[in-house]
């Protein structure tokens, strides 16, 4: 009996994830949050230059377009706890601002990222699955087969100076040097 | 009694006393044992420890395969991501003890799972589970649960066993080697034990202990007839005295294989120490048999025996008794024949006498005898007589030798000779000779004070009383008692008495001498015909036998051997006294012959001390008191 809930409750999962082109709004917001979700978990994978010497608690930025629709999402998910940092989702605002991972769903966002695409040491971009449009986001999500995944592009982290941990790299649907 | 069989027959209907090696069957029982116990705990511990390390090892390497697993697989369960999981998981085929493993979300839904493949062993032996939290940031995720066979276990700690017990038994074997080599070398001392245990090791025969156990065996409801003969040597200790303990030993030897050739394979002959052997003999035991029996004994003894360069002839007395006739336990046996053995050498030595009731009643009449002695001397019953020693020149007296007598309560008075036998065989002698030394010197005493202080009194003493080294004790305790005067006491003894501990006597009468006392011997000429203890001896008087002094007259032998006696006695410088004159041919004849004193019927029978007092005129001191001659 109890197998049985458990398997209806994975089915269920499984069906959220499926996506939808044209995604109702109920839907959409779901999407947002299972992207949130994922980049939060994605961040626990990564690991920045110099974080060893982060004090502890330190923020980790995650920015965001404040017209994302997945930002409220990200903001559901501030404070958590990313090893010894913490989970900081800031608006994308000036350029001075500090991002150490930014959310690339708009077009806003695009341009904060490729501003600092030639300055990228210490920055992952990840790039939503509903945007597809950087050239060299550092992970792009991806719809496939019906699921969210996501692919990696090494060059690009090691370029950022971020590196990737092999269990991340083993979930991933493709990784590009 | 030991548990030993020693009463097998052998081949050749010889008994052959063999004991069953147990000495050496329980060292090898004992080593082999213990040794089995040893390998045994060894091999149970060294097993169950490596058993143990074993499942502590197992458990410990499922557990870190289970953290491996838990984290390796966090990532695709923080992703939800179950084939990367399972695909994860796979790297366990690399440890063919697990079986599966079950990755739960951390709302217990299975997430991914493996199976071993063919892992058909969960189900033949048995298993063992490990649990890990599946953590990521300090968060719990998930749950890994791997679970492992301990098939391989299992068959790993049977080989192990199996292969430390053959050890352990080649271990036993090797060990069973040696101990039976050990065993073998046990078992040849224990045969030599055997042999010291039942043989003797003088005359080569079986020894008391094989007679007994023997006896003991032979006994019982059943069991056929047979026959005991219980065989004394008489004067045996005469030959070790003057021959030698060698030619003593020799003697035994040819005496127990002459006796062991008697009978063959129908008896077998045992020495029970000393000079005494016993022979069992199987088949009937009626009377004719042991008639037969004790004839063969006696006869067998007929011949010379070589010894040390001479020719030794041997008497014997043989008491007989018969199984089931005379007793059935091996007790009852050997005081039958005891007791027919006493009867013979009481019927004069060399010669048997077969058991019967007559003797038991008799020996039960001796027992009584002794306890009313044992009384008597108590009550004060014993009195003295006393027969006067004459000088034969001029029949005056000269001495007495004191006689002791029983006024007994209900059969009146006894003659020595219906006591002194039993007094002898319960050693109640001994008691017996202190009251009469006692008794002799306080009539001495008394004597002297009444003026007759002339007259010695002579006293005979026993071998026991020399054996058991009492003598001296006793006559210092008579003289300290009394006051006699010692110079007028003598001791008599007989030959026998004399050589049964040659230096034991020579210093108990050089003793007696340095008090003043004199020393003869009595019976002189009946006993050993060993003339080299007069020289060796301190002796003064010698006393011949009354059978010499009666058969004078009737033939030139005795007459002869009475000359021969004289002529030693004064060649020795010895007095010489004649016992049992009952005619004055026979005093004159002595005197003749240079016989110095004597005694006998002639001049008197033994009479109490009142009567030796009248008259008085007659015996003063200083002068011949003449016994007046009858007819």
């Amino acid at each position: 009996m109890r197998r049985l809930r458990h398997r209806a409750f994975g089915l269920a999962r499984a069906a959220a994830w499926l996506l939808a082109a044209a995604a109702t709004p109920s839907l959409a917001v779901e999407r947002s949050a299972l992207e949130a979700a994922i980049v939060c978990n994605i961040l626990l994978f990564v690991e920045w230059p110099a974080e060893a010497s982060w004090p502890p608690d330190a923020p980790l930025n995650v920015c965001v377009d404040a017209g994302s629709p997945s930002r409220p999402a990200l903001q559901a998910l501030d404070g958590r706890p990313i090893r010894r940092a913490r989970l900081t989702v800031q608006a994308l605002g000036s350029g001075s601002q500090h991002c150490h991972a930014i959310y690339v769903d708009t077009p806003a966002s695009h341009k904060a990222a490729a501003c600092r695409s030639g300055c990228a040491e210490g920055v992952l971009l990840i790039e939503s699955s509903a945007y597809d449009a950087l050239e060299t986001p550092t992970i792009r999500l991806v719809e496939s087969d019906g699921r969210l995944a996501f692919d990696i592009q090494q060059g690009r982290a090691r370029q950022s100076g971020l590196t990737i941990s092999s269990r991340l790299l083993r979930l991933a649907r493709q990784v590009t040097e | 009694m030991s548990a030993a069989r020693p009463a097998e027959s052998d081949a050749h209907g010889a008994i052959a006393f063999t004991r069953p090696h147990r000495l050496a069957r329980s060292l090898v029982r004992a080593a082999l044992e213990s040794s089995a116990i040893a390998l045994v705990v060894a091999v149970a511990g060294i097993n169950a420890l490596v058993y143990g390390s074993s499942l502590a090892d197992l458990k410990r390497g499922a557990s870190v395969l289970a953290g491996m697993a838990a984290d390796s697989t966090s990532a695709a369960l923080l992703f939800n991501d179950a084939r990367s999981a399972g695909e994860t998981l796979e790297f366990l085929k690399g440890s063919p003890e697990v079986t599966g493993a079950t990755i739960q979300d951390e709302h217990g839904a299975e997430f991914a799972r493996y199976r071993a493949g063919g892992s058909s062993a969960s189900a033949e032996g048995g298993e063992l589970v490990s649990t890990r939290d599946i953590v990521q940031d300090g968060r719990v995720i998930g749950h890994i649960t791997l679970t492992v066979s301990t098939r391989l276990l299992a068959h790993q700690s049977w080989m192990l066993a199996a292969s430390t017990l053959s050890c352990a038994v080649l271990g036993l074997g090797i060990a069973f080697l040696r101990v039976r080599r050990v065993r073998r070398a046990v078992a040849r001392n224990e045969d030599e034990l055997d042999r010291l245990a039942f043989r003797d090791p003088v005359s080569g025969l079986f020894n008391r202990h094989a007679a007994q156990e023997h006896l003991l065996r032979s006994v019982g409801d059943g069991q056929p007839s047979f026959g005991v003969a219980l065989l004394d040597l008489d004067d045996f200790k005469l030959v070790n005295d003057t021959l030698g303990h060698a030619a003593g030993d020799e003697l035994l030897r040819g005496l127990g294989a002459r006796l062991q050739a008697t009978f063959g394979a129908a008896g077998t002959v045992f020495r029970l120490g000393g000079d005494e052997f016993i022979a069992i003999c199987r088949g009937e035991a009626d009377e004719r048999a042991v008639a037969r029996l004790g004839r063969q004994l006696v006869e067998c003894l007929a011949e010379a025996f070589d010894v040390a360069g001479r020719q030794l002839f041997v008497r014997a007395s043989v008491g007989i008794a018969a199984f089931p006739a005379h007793g059935t336990t091996a007790e009852e046996l050997l005081r039958a024949a005891d007791t027919a053995m006493y009867q013979a050498k009481g019927a004069g030595k060399n010669t048997f006498a077969v058991y019967n009731a007559q003797m038991a009643r008799a020996a039960e009449a001796r027992l009584r005898l002794c306890e009313e002695l044992a009384r008597a001397i108590e009550r004060d019953e014993l009195i003295l007589h006393y027969q006067p020693i004459v000088d034969l020149r001029n029949h005056a007296i000269v001495g007495v030798e004191a006689l002791v007598r029983w006024r007994h309560p209900s059969r009146g008075l006894l003659d020595p000779g219906e006591f002194i036998p039993a007094a002898e065989a319960s050693g109640l002698i001994v008691e017996l000779g202190g009251w009469v030394l006692r008794a002799a010197a306080a009539q001495q005493a008394q004597w002297a004070r009444r003026g007759l202080g002339a007259l010695f009194v002579a006293v005979n003493v026993s071998a026991q009383q020399f054996r058991q080294k009492v003598l001296l004790d006793q006559v210092q305790a008579a003289l300290a008692s009394t006051g006699a005067d010692a110079t007028r006491l003598q001791i008599e003894l007989t030959e026998h008495t004399l050589v049964e501990d040659i230096s034991l006597t020579a210093h108990v009468l050089a003793s007696l001498r340095l008090r003043g006392m004199k020393v003869a011997i009595d019976d002189f000429g009946t006993g050993l015909s060993s003339l080299a203890y007069l020289r060796r001896l301190p002796i003064d008087k010698l006393k011949i036998d009354r059978s010499f002094v009666n058969d004078m007259a009737s033939g030139d032998e005795a007459g002869a051997i009475v000359e021969a006696i004289v002529s030693l006695a004064h060649s020795l410088r010895l007095e010489i006294v004649a016992e049992g004159i009952e005619t004055p041919a026979q005093a004159h004849a002595l005197a003749a012959l240079g016989v110095h004193h004597g005694q006998g019927y002639l001049f008197s029978r033994p009479v109490p001390a009142e009567a030796l007092e009248s008259p008085p005129r007659a015996l003063r001191d200083g002068e011949a008191a003449v016994v007046r001659l009858r007819a």
